[in-house]
């Protein structure tokens, strides 16, 4: 323990400011710079600019990202949050409580959830999108804001189109936005491509809900859906003059219930049918001619789903292909389009095959061409025969299925076609195939990753339990067994001497991954996504994916909750689904338990035999996962109701007790609880101060940190877990609580930050960093309470809770943190680092602890003893050095949740970040790498300087021998 | 007159939702930090923050010219709060920037409309009333500030105005420089093995020198002309240092130490003093001498020095 203290000591002067290297940068870190799934209609091979023939893939997530990803190397271009610069409105706590009113939720349903579109047309240099009540045009190539227009009283945009501006090209921009908005009655509002300012608008007063928007390049076409009482699934098709948005006629459908409408630059149609219909209608909008189109098939499977692709070329006629999908197979039907009498007819069906598939259409020299890809080959279609001109088989299936893809077919010569295919699997899973080899594949289901937990290698553990078994057996038995141990290790001898050479070169020269892997141990990541998939991640190999495994049949509603590793299997924890158990090596299933599915927590408690896993129930009740498989006698849990309002202290084992509860005041909401790690280990119980005398922390297990927020206030409350007592609070007024507080507990401390006005007398408006340290007594060498009675001490009885001494220091920040986070060390005598989610940077920041020590002196400097102990003037602006930055220049956008593990080496911890978007990997030294040799060790140098030494000897040797010599003769 | 009014009646119709509004507009200007502001990543904007929970935060991304665009700026529905009072940050992650405090008030119009009063530089942790001089706003106006203020006034008759700032009622444009402070550097260079480095410590040099010194000297002595020779062994003999180094060496070699005269048998040693030497005694104190031991001499000497 002195030991420990004393290296503690040294390692908190160690700790000054230190960066990344330039040489680390890149090497120790990994980052998935994710888009989130791509959606199918807004997913786009596209030209930024006229200049150039390369092309990028444009698309907006499920995520509501826009992004462009290089065709190449499938490395984002630029990506942009839609969501982010929309005015939503605040979320006051008080309405979370409180269910929104009849008005509410009536606006709430007219709005409906945001849609997200996205547009491009060729040789316009920017892309248009919309999303909520924004219009926003992007610049093609390197994603600023051409323009963004917001559609009034937050009305969401329905559908926009682009059609041709008809003006001077060279003063403006090509195309102008057709954009259609509103809920009861819409309004079309045609946009200027070059400003975004309103040419002219439409208003549709008669009380329809407005729909879509189709055009061509002679007219655009608005289609509302008539009121339910009057006709239901009623069609209104109104027709516009593009100049000045004159109604030129109109007509009423009447539909079924899936509605698509598709423009082409010569035709705009609508098409409906009913759910697993054997038919299918379709309308050319602007005439009133009804075409019946049959999907039928000898084979009498019930249709599952239909989806409609257009094939628009410049000339006429244009083409629809409808994909039709069955339980067992997919085939896809191809219909002409003759835009002058309005008919359609069909053209031929591309074969039914088994298995799922997706098509994509694209146009080669103005016809277009058919795509089907499927799990193993790829099928090209050209239009005018209507067969296959090219196949090629892929070389790996996609994960999950095939769900939608884009093609880029290029015609070399008469017949020799190249094909890009863009796929997104059904796993979430976004690849690129050039001929259906695989270019890249980008995991973008890791932007749904909720729940992460570290897993340690466990191939040496065979060597552990071997060696145990040889340590309690009798001396015969433990040889023989140990003798047959080495001679099964003799057949691994020639392939090691055989690499022994290559080897000890290889160590020479560079420091080898492998070693350091084998310092830092061998550590997995295994994450699970909100769509119950699980993903291994090597943190070795820069987040390479070892394993992915889909989770069957899940429901849309399964959320996983908890992830827990114990021994090699990952126990997942999905609510509303269940509780399955995987193979932490290879990701195979072991089990799966949909009993009694609902829970909105997981606590891991320590069991009689195994850790025993308690469900948290809605209000906040625990349950063990099986009867008679509960927690040792004397478990203690916290757990938090889901409504907010609160928190309670059980006692469990074979009968579960409330102990207390700890309810939030009137009108405010508990929003966040935190306890100390589970790993959090204290190598000194006291501070050594300049003159030698010792003030104890007080370190106690079971401190529980809780945040309760009103509007425009907040406290915290430090609970001894045990008996519900309250050990400190602080109420901060005029705080900004719509923004998260994030807070940290660990050792002896706990810090959160918030965004409010700093005293009454002087308001700023900054973020702030409270620290706030635990000591047992306000006087060194005294353990308070602690140390006079006696050593018997028990936090059960109710007397003996003793509060903590405080100290507390707040800085201002100039940045908003939205997550906090601590490192993590094998025995904690690194010193620590806080680590820090800045979402306006979309950084992740390590702030050295000693910065943020609460006794550094105020407005005087250190004496001798201060700085001896390390403190230096308190400053209230805490500067948040670039240096800090863990993540560099590279931008993590969204984490929303940083974990840390230890490592073998005392130096390192290894952090991970992930949650709203990217998932970031790295690992910190807090206190500088002390126990291991660096990059910076030159081994070269080293060899130098020892061979420079011998032969500085073999030279001298024999002059100091003869001078000896000499000198003995002269005497 | 009324088929005049005609086709002002789309306009008419948006009247209610477009009242006056003020739009802000920051650009950012090439710097010593910043040469080219168009190399700033897509990421970079800039957020109104109010710190009251029922404001919410408005934020706004670059645009392709350079600049920051917030329109529509208003005041929420919130009958509580008559004016509004922001922290405007600009968050790149490859610069920092100034912070700036931006007022809103209630515009002239009944309908909620919003104007810019002021914006002004503000500094993190100082008090929000302590603000650096105006750059912008409607108080602004009427001192010569160092922001371009336009207020254009829609006059409402022509129909066929495309330009956004020319819709009906008052559209205030507030336009502000964006001040670079300082450019991010996120990485430490590796100090990498330097032999001059290593050569230049203080331990290594000394060692050098003692090398010279041992190899040097011997071999200078030797070429030196017979004569200079000569002089300088007898300019060493009398030199103080001369005669410092030989009592060392004499009373190394006098074993315990107890009497070096007796032992040195007369050598230079016996006529040096050291502790009136480094006393400062010089010659006179040599010539005092005579033939007491140098250990005694050492003792006296300290006593006076006490003395």
């Amino acid at each position: 323990m002195r030991l420990n203290a004393l290296l503690t000591l040294f390692l908190s002067y160690v700790s000054s400011v230190h960066a990344i290297l330039a040489d680390e940068a890149y090497h120790v870190d990994y980052h998935h710079a994710l888009l989130g799934i791509p959606q199918a209609e807004t997913t786009f091979f596209h030209q930024p600019s006229s200049s150039s023939n390369a092309s990028l893939l444009y698309t907006i997530s499920e995520k509501a990202i826009i992004g462009a990803v290089n065709p190449k190397d499938g490395s984002v271009v630029w990506r942009q949050s839609l969501a982010d610069s929309l005015p939503e409105p605040p979320t006051v706590v008080e309405d979370v409580v409180k269910l929104p009113n009849e008005e509410q939720q009536r606006a709430l349903r007219g709005i409906g959830p945001a849609k997200a579109g996205l547009l491009a047309e060729e040789g316009s240099g920017f892309v248009v999108s919309y999303y909520g009540s924004a219009v926003s045009a992007w610049d093609a190539m390197n994603g600023k804001l051409a323009w963004q227009r917001f559609m009034p009283q937050g009305q969401h945009v329905k559908s926009a189109q682009l059609i041709p501006s008809g003006r001077d090209v060279s003063s403006s921009s090509a195309v102008d936005v057709v954009v259609l908005y509103g809920t009861e009655g819409g309004t079309v509002t045609r946009l200027d491509g070059s400003s975004g300012a309103v040419v002219w608008e439409y208003e549709d007063r008669s009380g329809a809900s407005p729909r879509y928007l189709a055009s061509t390049k002679k007219s655009i076409y608005y289609v509302s859906e008539q009121s339910a009482v009057l006709a239901a699934n009623s069609m209104k098709i109104v027709s516009l003059n593009t100049e000045n948005g004159r109604e030129d006629k109109s007509h009423v459908l009447k539909t079924d219930e899936v509605v698509t409408v598709s423009s082409c630059p010569n035709v705009a149609f609508i098409s409906w049918h009913e759910r697993s219909s054997r038919s299918m209608k379709v309308n050319v909008l602007g005439s009133n001619k009804v075409n019946t189109l049959n999907l039928e098939r000898s084979n009498e499977e019930e249709i599952e789903a239909v989806s409609v692709l257009p094939g628009c070329g410049d000339s006429s006629p244009s083409h629809i292909l409808v994909h039709v999908q069955t339980r067992n197979g997919v085939w896809a039907e191809v219909f002409d389009i003759d835009s002058d009498s309005a008919e359609v007819r069909k053209a031929y069906s591309l074969l039914y095959l088994k298995g799922k598939g997706a098509f994509a259409v694209s146009i080669v020299d103005e016809k277009p061409h058919f795509t089907r890809i499927t799990d193993f080959e790829i099928e090209l279609y050209s239009f005018a025969p209507g067969i296959m001109v090219a196949r090629w088989p892929r070389n790996q299936p996609s994960f999950g299925g095939p769900g939608h893809a884009q093609a880029e077919v290029v015609l070399r010569g008469q017949s020799n076609y190249a094909i890009r295919i863009s796929e997104v699997a059904k796993g979430g899973e976004w690849t690129l195939m050039r001929n259906g080899e695989l270019v890249w594949s980008r995991p973008e289901m890791l932007a749904n990753v909720v729940a992460a937990a570290w897993v340690e290698d466990v191939s040496g553990e065979a060597l552990a339990h071997e060696l145990d078994f040889e340590g309690h057996e009798n001396p015969l038995r433990a040889y023989t067994h140990r003798l047959k141990r080495h001679l099964r290790d003799l057949e691994y001898l020639p392939a090691w001497l055989q690499q022994l050479p290559s080897s000890a070169t290889s160590g020479l020269l560079t420091s080898k991954a492998e070693t350091e892997k084998g310092l830092l141990g061998h550590k997995l990541l295994v994450v699970a996504t909100s769509t119950g998939q699980h993903v291994a991640l090597d943190p070795a190999k820069a987040g390479a994916i070892k394993w992915k495994r889909l989770a069957q049949e899940a429901s849309d509603e399964a959320r996983a909750v908890s992830l827990y590793v114990h021994d090699g299997v990952v126990t997942s924890y999905v609510n509303k689904w269940g509780i399955m158990t995987i193979n932490a090596t290879d990701g195979r299933d072991i089990s799966f338990d949909q009993s009694d599915a609902h829970f909105t927590g997981v606590i891991i408690a320590p069991g009689p035999v195994a850790p025993v896993a308690y469900r948290i129930s809605r209000d906040g009740q625990p349950k063990p996962t099986a009867i008679d498989d509960v927690a040792k006698d004397g478990t203690y849990l916290v757990t938090r109701s889901a409504s907010g309002q609160d928190v309670q202290g059980w006692m469990v084992g074979r009968s579960n007790i409330k102990l207390w509860t700890f309810s939030s005041a009137a009108g405010s909401r508990i929003t966040n609880v935190v306890a100390r790690p589970a790993h959090d280990p204290v190598s000194s119980i006291g501070k050594v101060l300049g003159d030698r005398s010792v003030l104890y922390k007080y370190l106690s297990p079971n401190l529980v940190l809780i945040t309760s927020a009103k509007r425009g206030s907040f406290t915290i409350y430090l609970l001894d877990s045990i008996t519900g007592t309250i050990l400190y609070s602080a109420t901060h007024e005029d705080a900004d609580t719509s923004s998260p507080i994030p807070s940290v507990l660990s050792e002896n401390w706990f810090t959160y930050s918030f965004f409010g006005t700093s005293d009454a007398k002087s308001p700023s408006k900054c973020h702030q960093l409270v620290i706030v340290e635990l000591y047992e007594s306000p006087i060194p060498n005294d353990r308070g309470p602690l140390g006079s009675s006696s050593a018997n001490y028990s936090s059960f009885y109710p007397g003996s809770i003793t509060k903590p001494h405080t100290i507390t220091q707040s800085f201002v920040i100039t940045q908003s943190i939205s997550h906090m986070s601590v490192t993590q060390t094998a025995q904690g005598i690194t010193s620590r680092q806080l680590l820090c989610t800045l979402p306006d940077l979309n950084a992740i920041i390590a702030i050295p602890r000693y910065l943020l020590d609460p006794r550094r002196p105020v407005d005087r400097d250190p004496t001798r003893e201060e700085a001896e102990e390390g403190l230096f003037r308190y400053s209230p602006v805490l500067d948040l050095d670039p240096k800090f930055f863990l993540s560099h220049s590279r931008e993590v956008v969204g984490i929303q949740k940083i974990i840390s593990a230890p490592t073998l080496l005392e130096s390192t911890s290894l952090v991970f970040g992930f949650g709203g978007l990217d998932v970031f990997g790295t690992r910190v030294t807090p206190s500088k790498a002390f126990d291991v040799l660096g990059k910076g060790f030159n081994k070269l140098a080293l060899i130098g300087t020892v061979a420079a030494l011998g032969l500085g000897t073999a030279v001298l040797a024999p002059m100091v021998r003869r001078k000896a010599v000499e000198r003995g003769w002269k005497l | 007159m009324l088929l005049l009014l005609l086709p002002l009646l789309p306009l008419l119709a948006t009247i209610p939702h477009l009242c006056s509004a003020a739009s802000l507009i920051i650009s950012i200007p090439p710097s010593t930090q910043l040469p080219n502001p168009n190399t700033l990543p897509p990421s970079t904007h800039a957020t109104l923050l109010s710190g009251d929970p029922q404001v919410s935060p408005i934020s706004t991304p670059l645009t392709t010219r350079s600049t920051i665009e917030f329109h529509n700026l208003s005041l929420p529905a919130s009958p509580a709060s008559s004016a509004q009072s922001y922290l405007l940050t600009i968050s790149a992650l490859s610069h920092v920037f100034a912070c700036y405090r931006v007022d809103i008030i209630p515009g002239g119009s009944v309908d909620g409309g919003a104007v810019i009063e002021g914006i002004w530089k503000t500094y993190p942790g100082s008090a929000w009333s302590d603000r650096g001089p105006i750059l912008g706003g409607k108080a602004a106006q009427g001192g010569g500030a160092s922001g371009r203020v336009v207020n254009s006034a829609g006059s409402g008759s022509s129909s066929e105005g495309p330009a956004p700032e020319q819709q009906p009622g008052q559209e205030q444009t507030v336009r502000i420089d964006a001040k670079v402070l300082s450019r991010r550097e996120f990485y430490e260079q590796r100090a990498g093995f330097n032999p001059l480095g290593l050569l230049m410590n203080p331990m290594v040099l000394l060692g050098v020198v003692a090398m010279g010194i041992t190899f040097g000297m011997p071999y200078l002595m030797d070429n030196i002309d017979p004569d200079l020779k000569a002089e300088f062994q007898e300019q060493q003999k009398n030199s103080p240092l001369a005669g410092m180094h030989s009592a060392l060496q004499a009373a190394a070699s006098g074993g315990g130490g107890s009497t070096a005269g007796g032992v040195g048998g007369g050598g230079p040693a016996s006529n040096f003093d050291l502790a009136s030497w480094m006393a400062g005694a010089g010659k006179s104190a040599q010539g005092q001498g005579g033939v007491s031991s140098s250990g005694v001499d050492l003792r006296e000497g300290a006593g006076a020095r006490k003395r």
